[in-house]
């Protein structure tokens, strides 16, 4: 069982990496099509502006979950530092707990939204592409940062060191 | 007990007054900052309070402001200006630029630290992240500056602030947000960030020739360099000086848009870089787009839930109401501009300046709109204090970033702060009296 979810830890590790990697790259290539179409040709993309903001949104989710298995989260951690190993193990088990509840929370108000899209049956102005679809992203994105801070819960439950994702294990100096 | 009753039934209702309501938000907030929760968390609950408890709106309207915050076209330009730097920094471009510098005023008395200064404002034309020119020119600078006799605590004070000209010079990620939230034009703001971070450079590179005339016993000279070394430093750093040639010259010229600017560097930067150079391969350009990838994501869904946030106080008004006893409509400009100034500062001196750029740019926008200053040189004064807030004691994140790479304890990167600190408060007083220094040259380009 152990086994088997590491495993699918790891697979989804490499494909939100994956996607980051060709959201990102797309994003250039596409910027950069559009301007020197509109340039040297005198024509932009007409897809171009819309395409960015598809891409935009994804990397927006995907990042975030992806910075919160890195343990890459903006945080002010000036008083946790001051905290003894104990302290920061119980801010560190409240925190996890408490934001691993939002995410899933925002996820199922993101579900609603993404449901409500499809209902209107909003279409894309340049590509006629259902709206739904791509932001569907979003309830995904908050629901991999509630399982990625509710697994950081468990194993700070589970083990005597303090974790700040899954992998990181706090060093006690820095 | 009566009126405690009445409070929670106006609670109840919805009907609370603005300072209960903004008191009740903000301390929430505050203990869940002090707690080290991450950023995203204070601001999604504090919207989450606003809109579910104190107004009637569906809490779903929070990811649809969510989705609107990261949606203005402009914004692409952050990622793109943030992967170009990446690649950059991997690469030659700051050591190229930096000994160009070094070979014409490095011999000078003051020279190594004034080619610091001047090589961060250079490496800031390249890249929009101060971090990433602490890390860049920092690391090359510090042991010259330590082995020519400079203390310690002078050199990382000087590569930390000088560090933060990259903010004001653009492409600036500071003005971007800024210009995304006040609805003011990206190239604009640009154009007039070049005249502040030049000013500042010069305040920093005077500060330094002092320093090293009143330290002259302890400071070795540099030998002068040659021609011919110039000359080959002049050939070698002509290609990362066609950065600040695309983007401000593009820009200033009304040819490119900053976000066609940013799409370009980054082509340019794969081409010097994986091309010319052969410094980097493909595997490098992968590791950058993930990295870029981790820091928009970082960046953006604080951007989006402040979008909601700030929905939310607009929606309420509370921004108009909560300024009212400061009777700014009818300040003088120099008055306004000093309240900001001075409130992103503060903010800016304990939390991340990102967060304070999203709280507090809607709480200003409608004084700065109804005293009818330019929203150009409000973004100017507020990059201005972000920057400083960045390179300031307790909490700015630049003297953290030195703390990780030059490993020394976080009393000694400070120590040498407050002399860089004066001279940038003078430069936020030069900034109101002559809000020309940032608005000539958008005149001159826009208008």
């Amino acid at each position: 069982m152990t086994h088997l979810l590491s495993r699918i830890n790891r697979f989804t590790e490499k494909a939100e990496a994956a996607m980051l990697i060709t959201a990102i790259l797309v994003m250039m290539l596409n910027s950069n099509a559009n301007a020197f179409g509109r340039y040297f040709f005198n024509q932009s993309l007409f897809f171009a502006e819309e395409l960015n903001q598809f891409l935009i949104v994804s990397v927006t989710f995907i990042g975030m979950a992806y910075a919160v298995r890195k343990g890459r989260n903006i945080r002010m951690t000036a008083f946790y530092d001051m905290l003894s190993l104990r302290g920061r193990k119980v801010v560190t088990l409240i925190i996890a707990l408490t934001t691993s509840l939002l995410m899933f929370y925002l996820a199922l108000q993101a579900v609603f939204y993404v449901l409500e899209l499809k209902d209107l049956n909003r279409l894309s102005p340049a590509l006629q592409f259902p709206v739904y679809l791509v932001y569907s992203i979003i309830p995904l994105g908050f629901f991999m940062a509630g399982l990625q801070y509710l697994s950081c819960f468990l194993l700070n439950l589970l083990h005597k060191e303090v974790y700040i994702s899954d992998g990181l294990i706090e060093q006690k100096e820095y | 007990m009566d009126s405690l009753f009445q409070l929670f039934s106006d609670a109840i209702a919805g009907e609370l007054d603005i300072y209960v309501i903004t008191f009740a938000l903000v301390s929430v907030m505050v203990v869940l900052l002090l707690l080290s929760f991450p950023m995203v968390v204070p601001l999604a609950i504090g919207a989450l309070i606003g809109l579910l408890h104190f107004s009637d709106v569906s809490p779903d309207v929070l990811i649809q402001q969510v989705v609107t915050g990261i949606s203005p076209n402009a914004l692409i330009a952050v990622p793109m200006f943030i992967l170009a730097a990446d690649i950059m920094t991997r690469g030659n471009t700051a050591s190229h630029l930096l000994k160009l510098i070094e070979s014409f005023v490095g011999h000078l008395r003051g020279g190594l630290p004034i080619t610091t200064c001047i090589s961060c404002t250079l490496f800031g034309s390249v890249s929009g992240s101060t971090q990433a020119t602490v890390v860049s020119v920092g690391q090359i600078m510090r042991p010259k500056l330590l082995q020519a006799g400079y203390k310690d605590s002078f050199v990382m004070a000087l590569i930390i602030n000088a560090s933060d000209i990259a903010f004001l010079i653009p492409p600036s990620i500071g003005l971007i947000l800024y210009g995304t939230l006040a609805n003011a034009s990206v190239g604009e703001l640009f154009i007039a960030g070049i005249g502040p971070g030049l000013v500042l450079a010069l305040l920093f590179s005077g500060y330094s020739y002092v320093y090293s005339v009143i330290h002259r016993d302890e400071i070795a000279l540099q030998p002068k360099a040659s021609g011919s070394e110039r000359w080959s430093a002049i050939r070698k750093a002509l290609l990362p000086l066609g950065f600040p040639a695309l983007i401000i010259g593009g820009i200033y010229s009304g040819a490119i848009t900053p976000t066609e600017a940013a799409s370009f560097s980054v082509l340019y930067a794969i081409v010097i870089e994986c091309v010319i150079y052969r410094q980097l391969g493909l595997k490098d350009i992968l590791d950058s787009a993930l990295s870029t990838g981790l820091i928009t994501g970082v960046v953006f869904i604080l951007v989006g839930v402040g979008q909601a946030f700030s929905w939310y106080i607009s929606f309420e008004q509370i921004p108009q109401e909560l300024l009212a006893p400061l009777a700014l409509e009818d300040a003088s400009q120099e008055y306004i501009l000093f309240v900001i100034a001075l409130s992103f500062f503060v903010g800016c001196m304990f939390v991340d300046s990102l967060v304070v750029l999203l709280l507090l740019t809607p709480i200003f926008v409608p004084i700065v709109e109804a005293a009818s200053i330019d929203p150009i040189l409000v973004g100017v004064m507020v990059t201005l204090q972000m920057a400083i807030g960045s390179a300031t004691p307790p909490f700015g994140c630049d003297i953290f970033t030195a703390i990780a790479i030059f490993n020394k304890p976080y009393l000694e990167v400070i120590r040498g702060t407050l002399p860089f600190f004066l001279l940038l408060a003078v430069m936020s007083a030069l900034l109101i009296y002559f809000p020309g220094i940032a608005l000539l040259l958008r005149d001159i380009a826009f208008n």
